[in-house]
């Protein structure tokens, strides 16, 4: 569901145009007096963008919360999807809005990170935004078709689901595009965990590679939390895996946790719903924001919400906003470096399989 | 029990409040529909909030209105002023334009309205009679059946091109080029992006709207007057025309509508690609296939009740799975979601959701009435824009070309695709390359390869994943693969063989 990598030529040329713009807000914050907007913000709508399209996870969570939040604000937000490479389309623009507090966005750490990360963006970096808070959290499990499973003999736990591909049962592993963090995953699964897949197959997100779990063209493969509710709701497919350190049993009550068979995944599986703000923008604009979220995720209606959808509604501040993305980057790469060799052998990896294909 | 459903359906339904909504729902959509760029899922995207207050079935209603009403809305600007208001009208400017031209605008959008209501009731109910079968046909499509369905559409350039079929291929081809730009849909190989906002390619909808807005209204330029170049007819005569026109049609209705209900059942395909496969169709099996692009009526009766149909059939894998066929879909799952309901077999369970999908189908037949009658009721105000002249129809047409280009996904890039496309279009008109031709390419490019490349992932490369189905156990690859030969060559097989009974 996130990115894929691209190489390093490609965003060195989008270097100099945001430098500029990026003069240009500075200029417009220093000819401000205070730079802040006093105590009477926000005084005029605001504009909450999403880097992913209408529809998506990201997108549901602000259509949810905004609403929410207008009322404490006592102005109107305006969802404003800019969707594009991976959700780095939308930063960037982010990155070069004023920083007045009337902009703001979301972003998925640590898979944004990652992305940044992978695709080598140098225009900017994920730490020139300006924590506000976060609003929730998802992440991967794996589902399973269910008839594959009872050919199999039955697989309902991590450790019958290795045993049915070294046993040449099952066929497929379905993962989300190549070169996004679900490769990854799906690679680290192999390498670390004894995951003995015949093929693993990308497929264009994560609709898509649920829907081939589903159709059973593949015996399992990655689906999001919620998208996990939706693919046991078909009857025809079961989350028996949780690769997230966060507790899914009140969900699926019988799902096999990842951390029983080695290290936590999470740094890889798990992804916040973090509100950012433009590089600069001043603390006292984001603590009005960051209450308007923690007020939008204890409302009732956002109760209701999360208990029908499956989505996992938490609040951080601004801190604990701050602590997930901020160093993010570093993180993964030792993660990378430990588990697989570097981004460098992971690209390499990931065209490996290209070409065993072709 | 089903009974008891269907009749609890029809009781919900019938109340006023219930019956405002559907209104509501289905003109939204007609108008987001008519503006280009503002595309189904970015009007029912703004609703959605919006139906947090009200109950479930009110709330699908108007998200399933907005919806319906939109697929119907497209065709009002692609016959005006040969836009495609949603993509899935594309195929509807071929036929509808050139009857604008012609001065049969009032005809053109008559047959639109008729054939998009006439389409969507049928094949409404063919959903409630067989559910289950579209089910079953949902499990079976998958990644080597979505490949051969883009190479079906392709092969149609053979069907679709007038004279020169080596341009036709070209045309094709270049299509095919235009969208292997940006990052390979499941490679990590980077194609021509030297920026950023090229990432993701070139949008196809940017492409449609400067192939033939643009391009037109550079055409028009050049002529004086409206742009209806013949009298304008624009009374009640020119609507029942078009009316009686699509009656005595109903092979061609029944046919486009089953292919929009079949494609759209199809994940990833959609509207877009039915209502191509729907026109293509109509052509081949044409004893007058030459007079179609010129205005034939036929052309806009298949585009109009392909892609209503297609709403049936996008229905079938939302709703039953919880499979996002397109983001209008993905939407209407959010939808249904935020109202406690859960994509999956109780939806279609009458100890479950049952009552309320009847609820839900029976308002889309109501709103397909909705759409006969508004959509009739409008043709001789909408007919006039025709007899504008041309002065002041080319830079509004410009004006919301762009607006709505950059509202697709506010990307720069899309606003020099249109520019460029515009031009290319204007000369591929003047030099007699098939622009039908081109678009297919461009519409197809990216499914076909994107699913060739995961079919042989599948296969470990063999391409007897798509002809062996003893092997691989895939009976509907066989049966597209036998298709797409027989489109092909069979009219030389034919020709052969006239001549060798000649003999």
């Amino acid at each position: 569901m996130f990115s894929v990598i691209m190489d390093r030529r490609t965003f060195v040329q989008t270097t100099g145009a945001v430098g500029a713009v990026g003069l240009t807000g500075l200029a417009g914050c220093l000819g401000d007096d205070n730079g802040d907007n006093g105590d009477d913000f926000p005084s005029e709508s605001l504009t909450w963008m999403i880097p992913w399209g209408e529809g998506g996870g990201t997108d549901t969570y602000a259509r949810q919360m905004a609403p929410l939040m207008e009322d404490p604000l006592d102005q109107s937000i305006e969802i404003d999807n800019r969707e594009g490479a991976g959700s780095m389309l939308g930063s960037e623009w982010l990155v070069q809005q004023d920083p007045d507090g009337y902009t703001f966005g979301t972003v998925n750490p640590p898979g944004w990170s990652f992305t940044w990360r992978a695709q080598d963006v140098d225009a900017w970096e994920p730490e020139d935004l300006e924590p506000i808070a976060y609003s929730g959290v998802f992440g991967y499990t794996l589902i399973v078709n269910d008839d594959a499973a009872e050919d199999a003999g039955g697989i309902d736990d991590f450790e019958s689901l290795r045993d049915a591909y070294a046993d040449d049962e099952i066929s497929g592993f379905g993962y989300q595009g190549a070169g996004s963090d679900s490769h990854l995953t799906t690679l680290l699964l192999r390498e670390e965990y004894d995951l003995d897949y015949d093929s693993a197959v990308p497929y264009d997100g994560g609709g898509p590679t649920m829907e081939a779990v589903i159709g059973g063209e593949v015996a399992a493969g990655f689906a999001t939390n919620t998208s996990a509710v939706a693919a046991e709701e078909s009857g025809e497919a079961t989350a028996i895996v949780n690769l997230m350190d966060i507790d899914l049993d009140h969900v699926f009550p019988d799902i096999d946790p990842i951390t029983d068979y080695g290290d936590s995944l999470a740094w890889i599986t798990e992804f916040y719903q973090v509100q950012v703000a433009p590089p600069e923008t001043p603390e006292e604009e984001r603590e009005v924001l960051m209450d308007a979220i923690q007020e939008a995720t204890e409302h009732e209606e956002t109760q209701e919400w999360e208990e029908e959808t499956g989505n996992i509604v938490e609040f951080g501040d601004m801190d604990d906003a701050a602590d997930q993305y901020v160093g993010s980057v570093e993180e993964i790469e030792s993660q990378v470096d430990e588990s697989i060799g570097g981004f460098d052998e992971f690209q390499r990896l990931v065209e490996e399989e290209e070409d065993e294909e072709e | 029990m089903t009974v008891e459903s269907f009749v609890g359906a029809i009781e919900a339904l019938l109340t006023v409040e219930t019956m405002i909504w559907l209104l509501a729902g289905v003109i939204i959509g007609i108008i987001v529909g008519g503006l280009p760029g503002l595309g189904p899922p970015l009007g029912m995207a703004i609703i959605l909030p919006l139906t947090l207050p009200l109950d479930a079935a009110n709330a699908i209603i108007l998200l399933v209105g907005v919806y319906s009403g939109s697929m119907y809305g497209g065709s009002i600007a692609a016959i005006l002023i040969n836009t495609p208001g949603v993509s899935s009208s594309a195929a509807t400017m071929f036929d509808g334009y050139p009857m604008s031209q012609q001065g049969r605008a009032a005809t053109a959008l008559a047959i639109s309205a008729t054939a998009s209501a006439f389409a969507g009731l049928f094949t409404i109910a063919a959903l409630i009679l067989f559910s289950p079968a579209l089910i079953e046909m949902v499990l079976a499509v998958g990644t080597p059946e979505r490949f051969l369905v883009a190479i079906l559409g392709l092969a149609m350039i053979t069907v679709v091109t007038r004279g020169s079929l080596a341009k036709g291929l070209l045309a094709g081809v270049a299509g095919l080029l235009v969208t292997t730009v940006g990052i390979a849909p499941m490679s990590l190989d980077q194609r021509y992006s030297e920026t950023m906002y090229l990432y993701d390619g070139i949008d196809f909808v940017a492409v449609l709207i400067g192939l033939f807005a643009i391009a037109e209204m550079m055409k028009l330029a050049g002529q004086e007057g409206g742009i209806a170049k013949d009298e304008v007819t624009i009374d009640r005569a020119g609507i029942t025309e078009g009316v009686r026109s699509t009656i005595n049609h109903p092979i061609t209705v029944f046919k486009s509508a089953n292919i929009g209900m079949i494609v759209g059942a199809i994940p990833g395909a959609g509207a877009t690609v039915s209502n191509f496969v729907a026109y293509s169709e109509a052509v081949r099996s044409s004893s007058d296939p030459d007079s179609f692009g010129s205005g034939n009526e036929i052309g806009v009766i298949a585009s109009e009740a392909s892609n209503n149909g297609t709403v049936a059939g996008s229905l079938v894998p939302a709703i039953s799975f919880g499979i996002p066929g397109s983001s209008s879909t993905a939407v209407l799952i959010g939808g249904l979601l935020m109202h406690d309901l859960r994509p999956g077999p109780s939806m279609f369970d009458p100890s479950g959701e049952l009552t309320l999908t009847y609820t839900m189908l029976l308002a889309l037949l109501v709103g397909n009435v909705v759409i006969l009658l508004f959509g009739l009721s409008m043709v001789t105000q909408l007919g006039y824009l025709t007899k504008i002249d041309t002065d002041y129809i080319i830079p509004m047409v410009i004006v919301l070309s762009f607006l709505g280009t950059y509202a697709l996904r506010i990307n720069p890039i899309d606003i020099l695709t249109v520019i460029v496309f515009g031009i290319i279009g204007f000369y591929m008109v003047r030099y007699n390359y098939s622009v039908i031709a081109f678009v297919l390419g461009v519409v197809l490019g990216d499914i076909a390869e994107e699913n060739l490349y995961t079919a042989l992932q599948l296969s470990d490369g063999s391409f007897m994943i798509f002809v062996n189905p003893l092997e691989y156990g895939r009976w509907l690859s066989l049966i597209l693969s036998v298709l797409i030969v027989l489109l092909i060559f069979g009219p030389y097989v034919k020709q052969w063989w006239e001549r060798r009974q000649a003999v």
